[in-house]
């Protein structure tokens, strides 16, 4: 008998031309056609084998429970027709014996309702088990690869497509887990159900066998011939795909240039071509995977009408019951609606092992370092951070010290590529004294960001150390290290929720009197004020209903509360105009003194009145000193000046 | 489903419902000729077998394989006619759908994010097209096979029809209870994956932020709260369906049963040949197997609902707001300005929408000369980059108008009028290809030296000469990152390329250094053909190279004149000058 199709089983007919199109949203343009790359099949079935089952081991009594009663379940199934025949049988021989026979359908009636009953109840148990085993799986999988995410390096991050990650962490992981799971055992059920067919209908009549295994090789050929057709059809239509989204994305990403240049049409143009070439070669796809649902129903008519006749002709020349006749009939049905399911369970599977490929291959991927075991925790508290750092310093083994005061920051001979033979800085090297500020001049591109990043220590320099209080970086705890830096980006990422949640990011217990002061240092009260809802105001992802300079207000006081030791002002104000700038500079001065300050800056007002200023360019210093001295000394700076202030100042 | 979409677009009701109704017409024939075929073998059995009559066997048989062949005609018609309408659509809808987006106004454009843009006009089009296409395949074939089995069923032998009395109404229940339950249940996991994915893509984006202060811990509960709901909505709905499912197979099979019981009777007595209980049963079973159909249909009928209203937001966000409030795209009058017009403020006033309390600029007054360099200075939220936004009309104002060379540029088609403007926004956007197709953007036709003449004039030539492949570098994913400062000269050689009437620099050079900037802007002015040129910037140095500068506060003029007259007629300007550049350069 047909099994009500498990709910999240998708009609086998239109599963396949939407496989890897559907599920949550996906933004990346390389995304989509790299996903489908892994779709065919995982490279090594075997590498990923033992890690799934590793994986599965977790729930294997609930697994296992699953396996067993599946198994019942298809024997009690597959007895339906067996006790059908029988009840038919009872009925004819009453029939022929007229009405002589009293206890009519008798006990196989009433054993069919006892298997159909226990049917259900496995079922209903077997769907219930899998859910929860499936679920526990599938969730503690996303867990572990959200801790992933967390633990790598940003340089890993950065090179990845973002729509892609998100994509293994909610698709993959599900396909992974529950078609994994579903799929084993329908393919178990499937097969056990072909072979246990087979062998009762061989045992109880050959030749009706042979008429009902007639479709079989159809089966096969038809099969193999769509596959065939679609593969490379399929792949097609992801590469189409993958240029529709590409075309998307950047249209809305630059749409403010596409209005300005009028360029609408040029796109909708561009556009329409590739969703053109999208709909060819999909509904071509769809045509052919369409074809093999009607053809296999044509098929099991066909094998249907076989065993009627076959039946027929043994039945009239009295070979056999007519009772045995229905019976093959429904066996004929069931013999090839699993071999059908299992074609489509295997690819199923094979879909499910790419992800699952996927799936391990980020959880795979290098961890940032840990800390080593002797590392220290670098205090990140302004106050009395000299005496612990002079604490942590002599408890440390005494290699790789110098005399450096506490909260010196030393660049040793620093070289950084973000791609191997184009150095971004090559031979750095300079020493910013603790307590003191320090402005990182130069023209674009000079790697001034960059050495923010290298501090922090997101990337690591490829030669060279930075040393902080004479010790390495690398000997610090990494959490101590970055916390103890407070940068502000020129982008500062806010995040949705309240502006409060958003300030008291770096320090959760924050109260009210202390984000007020946070905020008067960065010089953002009057701006928070104008706010609907003051600090209560709901924020959008990434802050976007905030102007540019108003989210680099939040982020300047959001540092500031973080009250870290270190301050690095990355074109922090570049989009705060000059009066504001200044007057959060002569509050940013008062708290800059006593912390060491690194200021990035094109506004060169910005940071005239630092302590020291290095000019950077070609990844190396090539100027250091005061503003004065450096004006005194004519050279690159004093020409940086000269410019900004149109020759005021000469 | 497809009613609400015929109400939303009449056009495609058109165009689809006739092939629509036509793969339908095709569906049934062949769910018919499914239909006959437990018939036609109880016809076999007891018109043949019981009699022993092995011709009726034989013709009866051939006819059962002529109506299989003429039901694969009606399924490879229904294929081919649903492989190509659902695929019409999607591309249709989606086709519009962009469009919509292109010439929406920026008001509305602001009202989206734009990854969830991009995910309407993708995959929530997938999700629509997976429904339209089930509808003219497999969904629509579940109720006719149900309701057929029945009706064929009942004629066969009305004697075993009271069974159906019973067993409809129990699987009408199932359904009812399917959807009652099922459909709250799928939408909450729909919601809760959405969710998590939200999480994850925050989580990415603002990484920096997370790893510099430490707060893993945060992201990975909030992370962890939304995965659990997503886990515990799943199994819950999984759990609906694994009760409900084998609820529908054994009220079905129980019919089963009933029928042979009670046929037991009729057939030993003679009164009901047996063939008819044999068909009796595969009615049954095609019912049941209609019941699991439903079923399956679920996730798509909630995902597809999901999409559809997202896409509707997008296309009715569009609708009433195409662009161009005074003359649309097509309309207006005139053509591209070639020489550079004067521009006049005239009493303009803008607020966006939604907002409370003063506008973003109220009653400005003010011209900016041909060809000449007009600076726009003013405290953060002044609204400088509000007043920019108003000359390309990506919004327009509430009251006053804005004048070119004495032409409203609202009664301007805007087509026209932006082809007038080169524009570089406060953050430069580039787009994949290469660094010269970039620059070559805002001009199709323009020659290799007409770009690295562009470029040379944004003082990009030489950094781009450096590029592993120069003017063919690749940008983008997998291909070189540029900086800051780069990435905005590129965007300025793009808009150099276009020869504009009008040059319009929001904050454009606010990551390139002073000097550049200075050599930039010097350029901008011996430019020929001269452009009518508007910057918005933050720097004093770069606002006295003005022919003109205007000091904004509070979306007000708040003074107007050269670097020298502002000293000593606006407080604001001395402020912002002193602030930059120390109290001397007030001396001098």
């Amino acid at each position: 008998m047909p099994e009500p199709t498990p709910a999240r089983d998708v009609p086998a007919e239109l599963a396949e031309p939407f496989r890897g199109m559907s599920g949550p949203p996906r933004v990346g343009p390389g995304g989509p056609a790299a996903r489908f790359a892994g779709r065919q099949g995982p490279d090594s079935l075997k590498a990923i084998l033992p890690r799934v089952a590793g994986l599965f081991r977790a729930e294997a009594a609930p697994l296992a429970l699953v396996a067993f009663l599946a198994v019942l379940e298809t024997s009690l199934v597959l007895a339906g027709p067996l006790l059908i025949g029988r009840a038919i049988d009872r009925m004819t021989v009453a029939a022929a014996a007229d009405g002589i026979a009293i206890t009519l359908p008798g006990w196989p009636v009433l054993a069919l309702a006892l298997a159909f009953a226990a049917a259900a109840c496995t079922s209903a148990a077997t769907g219930w088990i899998m859910a929860g085993a499936s679920q526990r799986l599938v969730g503690g999988l996303r867990s572990s690869l959200f801790t992933t995410l967390t633990q790598l390096p940003l340089s890993t991050i950065d090179l990845r497509d973002h729509g892609d990650l998100m994509s293994r962490v909610s698709n993959d992981v599900d396909t992974m887990s529950v078609t994994l799971a579903q799929s084993s055992v329908q393919l178990l059920c499937n097969g056990l159900a072909v072979l246990a067919t087979l062998v009762i209908m061989l045992s109880v009549n050959p030749l009706l066998t042979l008429a009902s295994l007639l479709p079989v090789p159809l089966v096969f050929l038809l099969a193999s011939t769509i596959t065939r057709r679609t593969r490379g059809l399929f792949r097609k239509q992801q590469e189409a795909l993958g240029e529709v989204n590409a075309r998307v994305e950047e249209a809305i990403t630059g749409i403010a240039a596409v209005k300005a240049y009028g360029r609408e049409g040029l796109l909708l143009g561009q556009f329409n071509e590739a969703n053109r070439r999208l709909s060819a070669v999909g509904s071509r796809a769809q045509l052919w995977t369409g074809y093999l649902m009607p053809i296999m129903n044509v098929i099991g008519n066909l094998g249907y009408a076989s065993v009627a006749v076959a039946g027929g002709f043994i039945a009239v020349s009295g070979g056999i019951s007519v009772g045995l006749v229905a019976t093959f009939l429904a066996w004929s049905r069931q013999f090839v609606r699993p071999l059908n399911e299992i074609a489509n369970t295997w690819n199923t599977l094979m879909s499910a092992f790419a992800g699952a490929e996927r799936v391990f291959s980020l959880l795979d991927e290098p961890r940032e370092s840990p800390d080593s075991p002797d590392a220290i925790d670098l205090d990140a508290s302004s106050t009395d951070a000299a005496g612990a750092l002079i604490q942590a310093c002599s408890d440390a083994p005494d290699e790789g010290r110098s005399s450096a005061a506490p909260g010196d920051i030393t660049f040793q001979d620093l070289g950084f590529s973000y791609l191997p033979g184009r150095p971004v800085l090559s031979g750095l090297s300079f020493r910013i004294a603790a307590g003191s500020s320090l402005a990182m001049v130069g023209r674009t591109g000079a790697g001034k960001t960059t050495m923010a990043s290298l501090l922090q220590r997101f990337y690591e320099p490829d030669s060279g150390s930075i040393l902080i209080g004479g010790l390495d970086i690398r000997r610090y705890r990494k959490a101590s290290l970055r916390r103890a830096f407070g940068v502000v980006l020129q982008d500062p990422w806010l995040f949705s929720g309240t502006v409060r949640e958003n300030l008291v990011y770096g320090r959760p217990e924050a109260e009210g009197a202390e984000i007020g002061r946070a905020l008067e240092g960065a010089g953002a009260t009057a701006m928070v004020a104008r706010l609907p809802e003051g600090l209560d105001t709901v924020l959008v992802e990434g802050g976007r209903n905030l102007s540019q300079g108003e989210r680099q207000l939040v982020g300047l006081a959001r540092a500031l509360l973080a009250a870290p030791r270190f301050l690095i002002l990355d074109e922090a104000t570049s989009s705060i105009d000059a009066r504001t700038e200044l007057h959060i500079q002569e509050r940013m001065f008062a708290l800059m003194k006593g912390r060491t300050s690194v200021v990035i800056a094109h506004r060169l007002s910005t940071i005239r009145d630092l302590d020291r200023i290095v000019v950077l360019e070609g990844g190396r210093v090539v100027e250091e000193g005061d503003h004065a001295s450096l004006m005194e000394l004519a050279g690159r700076y004093a020409a940086l000046v000269q410019v900004q202030a149109g020759g005021l100042e000469t | 489903m497809k009613r609400t979409k015929a109400a939303t677009f009449p056009g495609y009701a058109r165009t689809f419902l006739p092939p629509f109704l036509a793969a339908l017409a095709c569906l049934s024939v062949e769910s018919v000729c499914d239909l006959m075929q437990p018939t036609l073998m109880a016809s076999i059995v007891d018109r043949g077998i019981a009699s022993r009559d092995l011709s009726a066997v034989i013709s009866l048989g051939a006819t059962m394989l002529l109506v299989a062949a003429i039901g694969a005609v009606g399924a490879v018609g229904r294929n081919i006619i649903a492989s190509r309408v659902s695929w019409d659509f999607a591309s249709r809808l989606r086709s519009d759908l962009f469009a919509r987006t292109l010439h929406m106004d920026f008001r509305s454009l602001e009202g989206f994010d734009a990854a969830s843009l991009v995910t309407r006009c993708t995959n929530d089009v997938t999700q629509v097209q997976a429904l339209v296409n089930g509808m003219m395949r497999i969904f629509a074939k579940a109720p006719i096979i149900a309701i057929g089995s029945i009706v064929m069923a009942a004629r066969l032998e009305p004697r075993l029809a009271p069974v159906f009395l019973v067993v409809v109404p129990l699987a009408a229940l199932v359904i009812a209870l399917n959807l009652s339950i099922g459909f709250g249940r799928f939408r909450r996991v729909q919601a809760a994956l959405d969710a998590v994915t939200a999480r994850v893509r925050e989580f990415l984006s603002g990484i920096r932020l997370v790893k510099a202060y430490g707060r893993e811990d945060r992201e990975t509960a909030l992370f962890s709260e939304a995965n659990a709901e997503l886990a515990k909505a799943s199994s819950s709905a999984l759990r609906v369906m694994a009760l409900i499912g084998p609820l529908g197979a054994v009220i079905v099979n129980f019919g089963i049963v009933a029928v042979l019981w009670l046929g037991g009777f009729e057939v030993s007595s003679g009164r009901i040949p047996v063939g008819k209980i044999i068909a009796f049963v595969t009615y049954l079973s095609q019912l049941l197997f209609a019941l699991g159909m439903i079923q399956g249909v679920f996730t798509f009928v909630v995902r597809a609902r999901v999409s559809w209203g997202r896409i509707r937001e997008v296309l009715e966000a569009g609708a009433g707001m195409e662009e161009g409030g005074g003359a649309g795209r097509a309309g207006g009058e005139g053509a591209a300005f070639r020489v550079a017009p004067e521009l006049r403020f005239s009493q303009v006033t803008f607020a966006y929408a939604g907002s409370h309390g003063r506008p973003a600029l109220e009653d400005l007054d003010f011209s900016c000369e041909a060809g000449k360099l007009t600076a726009i200075v003013g405290p953060t939220g002044a609204g400088k980059t509000s007043l920019v936004n108003l000359l390309p009309r990506f919004q327009e104002p509430q009251q006053g108008r804005i004048l070119a060379d004495g032409r409203d540029i609202a009664a301007l088609g805007l087509t026209s009028l932006r082809a007038s403007i080169a524009l570089v926004p406060q953050r430069s956007l580039l787009f994949g290809g290469t660094v010269g197709g970039n620059i070559a953007w805002g001009r199709e036709a323009a020659s290799e030296a007409d770009i690295e003449a562009a470029a040379r004039l944004a003082e990009a030539h030489e950094f781009i000469a450096g590029l592993p492949l120069g003017y063919g570098s690749v940008l983008g994913q997998g291909g070189i990152n540029l900086s800051g400062g780069q990435r905005q000269r590129l965007a300025l050689a793009r808009a150099f390329l276009r020869r504009p009437a009008i040059l319009v620099l929001d904050d454009a050079t606010s990551a390139v250094d002073a000097l550049t900037e200075s050599i930039i802007l010097a350029r901008i002015r011996g430019m020929s053909p001269a452009a009518t040129t508007v910057v918005v910037t933050q720097r004093v140095a770069a606002a006295r190279m003005a022919d003109r500068i205007v000091v904004l506060d509070e979306g007000r003029v708040a003074g107007i004149g050269t670097h020298a007259e502002l000293l000593a007629s606006s407080e604001l300007w001395c402020d912002i000058v002193r602030a930059q550049l120390g109290r001397e350069a007030l001396d001098a």
